[in-house]
């Protein structure tokens, strides 16, 4: 039998004994080493050859990733690792360490129930550390520590052996201070990392090789050891006697969750359904005689399989035909096939039970974050991002007749990546693309032109906006066209709490109704408002305060119609409205319904609502972006004049060892171009990433130019619009 | 049977009368409620000046009766104008208001007279199709999404009817212009003896509806 077969025997068999499972992760700062180790581990599983790892970046599906040395895609890999005379079968998924992708990081985070946290150890812990940790906390994955490139702390640091054991102390010191700052309960629940008990690790992703205190029993290799193997040079040695995916796989099977253990607490976290239910009892336990539960965490065009949705099976098991449904959506549609992986590639399967990474095909209208089931359940909570999209550029074909082409490949890569929001401009038929940053929307751009060879333009990226009141106004009567129907709004901005309820996907109109209103209540509002939510868009709320109003059920789907109609296009400058409190207070219909259609009752709404935003103080808000600089201090300067000069704040500043660390924030708008000139004002010595950091009220100063600017843009009436536009005042 | 019928000087009620006549009914009295109330549940109100126009046209003596435009007194208004005719039914053009036809309906039933409806639940389109062949009509008042002023003084024919389904699909409007969408004034139909032509109009715009207003208008020979 070839090495490969055999390696597929283990896996099957693996794959029924979820004891043996482990569904890990990797995450660290952006550098510290993911894609090495990565690579490393599965040369060491034997997957992919000694030599090669390091060099051919196996995760890494797309050449300007390798060109900027950044993961863009989680995708799943498996191994086979032998631990106390048993084998487990490790199912690694790669989770992108940049910014620009934190939806997809948070995504990988729900399939996991544990990952291993990577921490250079000359850097230490980094913001984007504290990132993905947080990420994994929340989802309550379980963290493992491995401090990397240790060798650089002796080979080019030349710190001596004391300097280096207090160094790494310190970064677990400080991993656990994270732990401890974003979790009590669970870090003393035994999450806190402690290289005692074998938690934590060190060594070299590079050169292959690692230690931790249970190997140093066993091969007798310390910190002395390493240290002077280092200085001599003889890697080679280290990585034969402690080799590295060893020492890290012997730390992740005790130390991290099979699905059976993890699943039971888990699923209270990541599923919002009633846990007594059929399906939620099946899935605390695993059971694969449960009904199918997975979650798609991933989908992925395949030349000759098409959609491949890849996601985690916490229930039942999936065979070729059957017949299953996804959320939200009417049709059921049958399993073509079932796969699992081995290494890097799928590998079509009979079935596959609860607890196991799977690949299916055949499934329509699946996206990320899709819930697929066999009987009707509550789908998984919207997955939460971080973030939201910042900037749009409009691409157009080079050619016109690539249109049809590029209208699919933007449709497939929005499934791909759902921070990647595609929409068409109804008026001028631009295809917009809204993502995360600049350098998000780059990628993208690269991978339409050279994955899918379509030539295309792309505008310069534009800020996305938000609108919003500062006041309350109202009530603002609306009146139909056919002045038969009348409408009573009233406006004011809703309150942060609420809004965070809604941004993080607790509150949603999904969520049933006596929990939301207690939420609600719980975040300071009023019961009778709510009471009376009637609909949810973006983060702003439409309330129907009114009472015994004859017809007005029938009415209200068009009523929100008009209302998300204005939360999507606001009055100011057609941007998305934000955090505003729409209320109806009163509703006067014509008792003929065909005098009350969406021609009368839409519009009605609209100028009602748009009026009382106008004279509810109405404000432009831009999105930040929180910037993080490590330069030496000498260049600190010029790094905080990068900020400064860009109508940002510098909010705090310290220095660590020879580096000083900037913390600022700056808008959106201001950070076109920042990498380069960062790069030129510091040498290129600063190190940098931004974190999405919300929405804020533009300066007064900027806000009639911003406005006319963006109503230009989208070629409407420069004049600022006024109350009197839309209703008689 | 000779019937009076109720007329806004609209596309609707004139063709009913149209099919009245058709069907060899003799129509003897024409009826307008003319209300102070510019938002009428129940009656036309623009242009409704132009009822007298019609009248001549089409020969038929015009009774107008006054309304206040108050909600359910509008049809004592209407039931005060049926008792001064001498008819056994009324003609009106209510193709689906239930509003509309069930209110007329009671009231001609407690005087005992018939209500001649011929426009009744039939198809819109085909209704449509049906009129401008026979009619001349001119759209005077838009009032849903997705009008504009250029709706306004338009004549009605295939392409006015291609465009009003279009905007049925985008903006679910009523093609005939039941739900209040739009009105209309008839020019000339098949039983004018002369057609009344629109000599000065104006139109008037606000952000979602519009009137064309007619300031002057006249008869001419056909
Ligand atoms: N000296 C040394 N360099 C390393 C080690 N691990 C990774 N690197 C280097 O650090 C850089 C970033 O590593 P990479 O794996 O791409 O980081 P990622 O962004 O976290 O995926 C690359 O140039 C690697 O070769 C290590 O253990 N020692």
């Amino acid at each position: 039998m070839t090495r490969r077969k055999k390696m597929v025997e283990r896996v099957k068999k693996l794959m029924n004994k979820p004891e043996k499972i482990r569904d890990i992760g990797i995450v660290a700062h952006i550098d510290h080493g993911k894609t090495t180790l990565t690579d490393s581990l599965l040369a060491g599983a034997g997957i992919i050859s000694q030599e090669l790892a390091g060099t051919q970046l196996f995760m890494d599906y797309y050449e300007l990733e390798q060109q900027r040395g950044i993961t863009i895609n989680a995708a799943n890999v498996s191994m086979v690792h032998e631990f106390e005379g048993e084998e487990y079968l490790i199912n690694l998924i790669d989770t992108p360490g940049h910014i620009d992708f934190g939806g997809d990081v948070t995504r990988a985070m729900r399939a996991v129930d544990g990952a291993i946290v990577v921490v250079d150890a000359v850097e230490g812990v980094m913001p984007q550390t504290e990132t993905v940790l947080r990420q994994a906390l929340r989802e309550n994955v379980k963290p493992v520590l491995f401090i990397n490139k240790v060798d650089r702390l002796i080979n080019e640091l030349k710190v001596d052996k004391k300097e280096m054991q207090l160094r790494l102390s310190k970064i677990i010191d400080d991993v656990n201070e994270l732990i401890k700052g974003m979790s009590k309960e669970k870090y003393e629940q035994g999450w806190k990392v402690d290289a005692s008990d074998g938690s934590v690790a060190f060594g070299s992703a590079l050169y292959k090789w690692a230690i931790s205190v249970p190997s140093m029993k066993q091969s007798g290799i310390g910190f002395n050891e390493v240290y002077d193997y280092c200085q001599k040079d003889d890697v080679k040695s280290l990585a034969e006697k402690c080799p590295l995916h060893q020492i890290l796989l012997d730390m992740v099977i005790p130390h991290l969750p099979n699905p059976l253990e993890a699943q039971k607490d888990r699923i209270s976290v990541i599923w919002y359904g009633d846990r007594k239910s059929i399906v939620g009892e099946a899935m605390e336990k695993c059971d694969p005689n449960g009904p199918i539960a997975l979650m798609v965490t991933d989908i992925m065009m395949d030349p000759h399989a098409g959609e491949v949705a890849t996601g985690r099976l916490f229930s039942g098991v999936l065979r070729r035909g059957q017949e299953l449904r996804v959320s939200g959506m009417p049709a059921t549609s049958r399993v073509q096939q079932v796969g699992i992986f081995i290494g890097p590639d799928r590998l079509e399967v009979e079935e596959a039970p609860a607890g196991n990474i799977v690949a299916i095909t055949g499934i329509k209208d699946v996206i990320v974050g899709s819930t697929i089931s066999s009987i009707e359940m509550t789908p998984f909570e919207s997955i939460k991002y971080v973030s939201e999209p910042v900037v749009t550029v409009a691409v157009e074909a080079e050619h016109t007749k690539d249109l049809p082409k590029l209208i699919e490949v933007l449709r497939q890569l929005s499934k791909e990546d759902p921070t990647l929001k595609v929409e068409i401009d109804e008026e001028t038929g631009e295809h917009l693309i809204s993502g995360m940053g600049e350098l998000h929307l780059e990628i993208v751009a690269y991978r339409i032109e050279h994955d899918h060879k379509i030539p295309i333009t792309t505008s310069p990226p534009i800020v996305v906006y938000r609108e919003t009141v500062q006041g309350r106004a109202g009530p603002v009567e609306g009146k139909s066209p056919n002045r038969h129907n009348r409408f009573y709004i009233t406006v004011e901005p809703l309150p942060k709490e609420v809004i965070q309820l809604i941004k993080s996907g607790a509150v949603s109109m999904r969520v049933k109704e006596l929990e939301r209103r207690q939420l609600l209540m719980d975040a300071g509002m009023d019961k009778e408002e709510a009471k009376n939510l009637a609909g949810i868009y973006g983060s702003n709320v439409l309330l129907d305060m009114t009472k015994g109003i004859q017809y007005l059920r029938e009415t209200m789907e068009l009523i929100l119609e008009g209302f998300e109609d204005v939360m999507r296009n606001g009055p100011l400058a057609k941007e998305p409205c934000q955090g505003i409190k729409v209320k109806l207070v009163d509703v006067k219909l014509h008792e003929d319904a065909v005098h009350r259609g969406p021609a009368q009752v839409i519009p009605a709404i609209r100028h009602a609502i748009h009026a009382s935003i106008l004279m509810a103080n109405p404000a432009i808000l831009e999105p930040i972006l929180d910037v993080y600089i490590h330069v030496p201090a000498d260049q600190m300067g010029s790094a905080s004049r990068e900020i400064q000069g860009r109508r940002g704040q510098i909010l705090d500043v310290h220095s660590e060892g020879d580096l000083v660390i900037i913390r600022g924030k700056a808008p959106v708008a201001e950070l076109f171009g920042f990498a380069g000139d960062i790069r030129s004002a510091t040498e290129g010595r600063a190190l940098w990433s931004t974190e999405y950091a919300g929405f804020e009220v533009l300066p007064s100063n900027l806000q009639v130019d911003i406005i006319r600017q963006i109503r230009q843009r989208k070629g409407l009436k420069l004049e600022m619009p006024k109350p009197s536009d839309y209703v008689d005042l | 049977m000779k019937l009076a019928a109720l007329v806004s000087g609209g596309k609707d009620s004139t063709f009913a009368m149209y099919k009245a006549l058709q069907a060899g009914h003799e129509v003897i009295d024409l009826i307008t409620i003319k209300s102070q109330n510019p938002n009428s549940y129940m009656y036309h109100t623009p242009n409704i000046h132009l009822t007298e126009l019609f009248s001549k046209a089409s020969g038929i003596p015009l009774l107008v009766e006054e309304s206040s435009g108050e909600k359910e007194r509008e049809l004592e208004d209407l039931e005060r104008a049926l008792h001064k005719v001498d008819v056994g039914g009324v003609v009106v053009g209510v193709i689906e208001s239930e509003y509309q036809a069930s209110r007329v309906e009671r009231i001609c039933k407690s005087l005992g007279l018939d209500v001649y409806a011929p426009l009744w639940h039939q198809d819109s389109e085909v209704l449509l199709r049906e009129m401008v062949q026979v009619l001349d009509i001119r759209i005077t008042h838009v009032a849903a999404f997705g009008f504009d002023k250029s709706w306004l003084g338009r004549k009605m024919d295939e392409k006015t009817i291609e465009d009003l389904k279009t905007l049925k699909g985008r903006y679910g409007i009523h093609i005939s212009g039941e739900g209040g969408e739009y009105e209309s004034v008839v020019l000339d139909a098949p039983f004018f003896a002369k057609k009344i032509e629109l000599v000065k109009t104006k139109k008037i715009w606000c952000e979602d509806y519009g009137t064309l207003e007619i300031l002057e208008a006249m008869l001419r020979n056909k």
